[in-house]
């Protein structure tokens, strides 16, 4: 049988070779390298965005007209008011202010005062004393307020928009979703005891 | 005379037969080092355009910076989807336009109807009929109600005044439907 000589040999692996692709050769291949690199970053910067952002909405339903008939104004209405100023809050019921405690009304005065130092967002206003408050209101007023979940809030011009909404969480419920509130956000269930002043507007001090 | 069939020099068919055989196994063997990357950009792709269509439909597209930075709220409930007011502490704007300028979340007395106590911020009330027509042209050519939401995007430092301010306006122009977009989160 015919055998390759050292000659045959060399020229063989000499043609067999694989030739490597030069850069100024490889017009034929499109390099994606660079492409995958971006999405690669696009997709990642996308990713860690939108995992920090989880947003939720507060309803604040527009005051309705005095004479559009509803179910809280067949009834005496208590007319809980909330406000907020620099040294903490004044709850007002019944054409009067509620004293500590939030359980006897009488003259104007600090229902829930300020605490000494602020919490993790400097914050001094005491949002669960707010809350044991309207607690005690609903104890209180059980009949009367059964069905009525209507609060109104009203801030100093300078108190800081965060402390408002600290402030709606404090009178809304007792514990995070006692009350149910619908997917279109007007109206919902309210019927857990836990379930405070769900129906927030909002007012300003002048 | 070199006599042996073994020493017998081969053929140019035989040499041409060997370069192909090798030729092919070359071939093979340089083909199996490269990462076939195209179904992971196919998957890339897919992923990418899927975000970017699902933020920018959404209400969580918010850039939040030192100007804006949401309060917190333990509230449960679905972001809205409604007309974006964004109120930072220098700007205010609708669904991205910018409306107004402010310095250090006040409104300028210049820019309100009845100066330093007026409620009424004349751009944004100007803005906000624009919009009221175009929302209320939209719901009757798609035989839905009009609603009026508002979704308050505001900044947790800011003074309470400017966004009973932005409120006001938006009621006065017609919306009468407040969300206050919030972070959840807290207690």
């Amino acid at each position: 049988m015919a055998r390759f000589t050292a000659s045959q040999h060399a020229y063989i692996n000499k043609r067999a070779r694989h030739k490597e692709v030069g850069p100024a050769e490889g017009g034929g291949e499109l390099n994606i390298i660079p492409f995958l690199d971006i999405i690669m970053n696009v997709l990642m910067f996308l990713l860690a965005t939108i995992a920090t952002v989880f947003t939720a909405t507060i309803p604040v339903p527009a005051p309705s007209s005095s004479n559009r008939p509803g179910p809280a104004q067949q009834q005496e209405r208590l007319n809980i008011t909330v406000k907020v100023t620099p040294t903490g809050y004044i709850v007002g019921a019944g054409g009067g202010f509620l004293l500590p405690g939030c359980t006897t009304i009488g003259a104007a005065s600090l229902t829930v005062p300020n605490r000494a130092t602020g919490d993790a967002e400097g914050y001094t206003h005491d949002f669960p004393a707010l809350t044991q408050c309207m607690q005690a209101i609903r104890r209180q007023w059980a009949t009367e307020i059964a069905s009525d979940h209507s609060i109104n809030v009203a801030t100093n011009s300078d108190i800081p928009y965060g402390v408002l909404v600290r402030s709606i969480d404090a009178v809304r419920e007792a514990r995070p979703n006692a009350c149910r509130i619908s997917d279109d956000l007007r109206g919902g269930d309210f019927s857990n005891a836990d379930c405070l002043f769900p129906e927030v507007t909002l007012g300003v001090l002048r | 005379m070199s006599g042996t069939a073994t020493a017998e020099k081969a053929s140019l068919i035989a040499v041409r037969r060997e370069i192909g055989r090798k030729k092919r196994r070359n071939k093979v063997e340089h083909q199996s080092e490269d990462l076939n990357v195209v179904p992971m950009m196919d998957m890339m792709t897919i992923i990418l355009v899927f975000l970017l269509k699902s933020l920018s439909s959404s209400s969580a597209n918010i850039p939040q910076g030192d100007d804006l930075r949401l309060p917190r709220s333990s509230i449960d409930t679905a972001p809205s989807s409604a007309l974006q007011v964004i109120i930072s502490r220098v700007s205010i704007s609708v669904n991205g336009r910018f409306i107004a300028a402010l310095q250090n979340g006040v409104v300028d007395a210049s820019l309100k109807r009845g100066g330093g106590n007026g409620l009424l911020i004349n751009p944004l009330a100007d803005h906000m009929r624009e919009q009221v027509q175009i929302a209320r042209t939209l719901a009757s050519r798609s035989g839905q109600e009009f609603r009026g939401e508002v979704a308050i995007i505001a900044d947790r430092g800011l003074p309470s005044r400017t966004v009973y301010e932005v409120l006001y306006t938006c009621g006065q122009a017609g919306f009468a439907d407040f969300r206050l977009l919030v972070l959840k989160g807290a207690r």
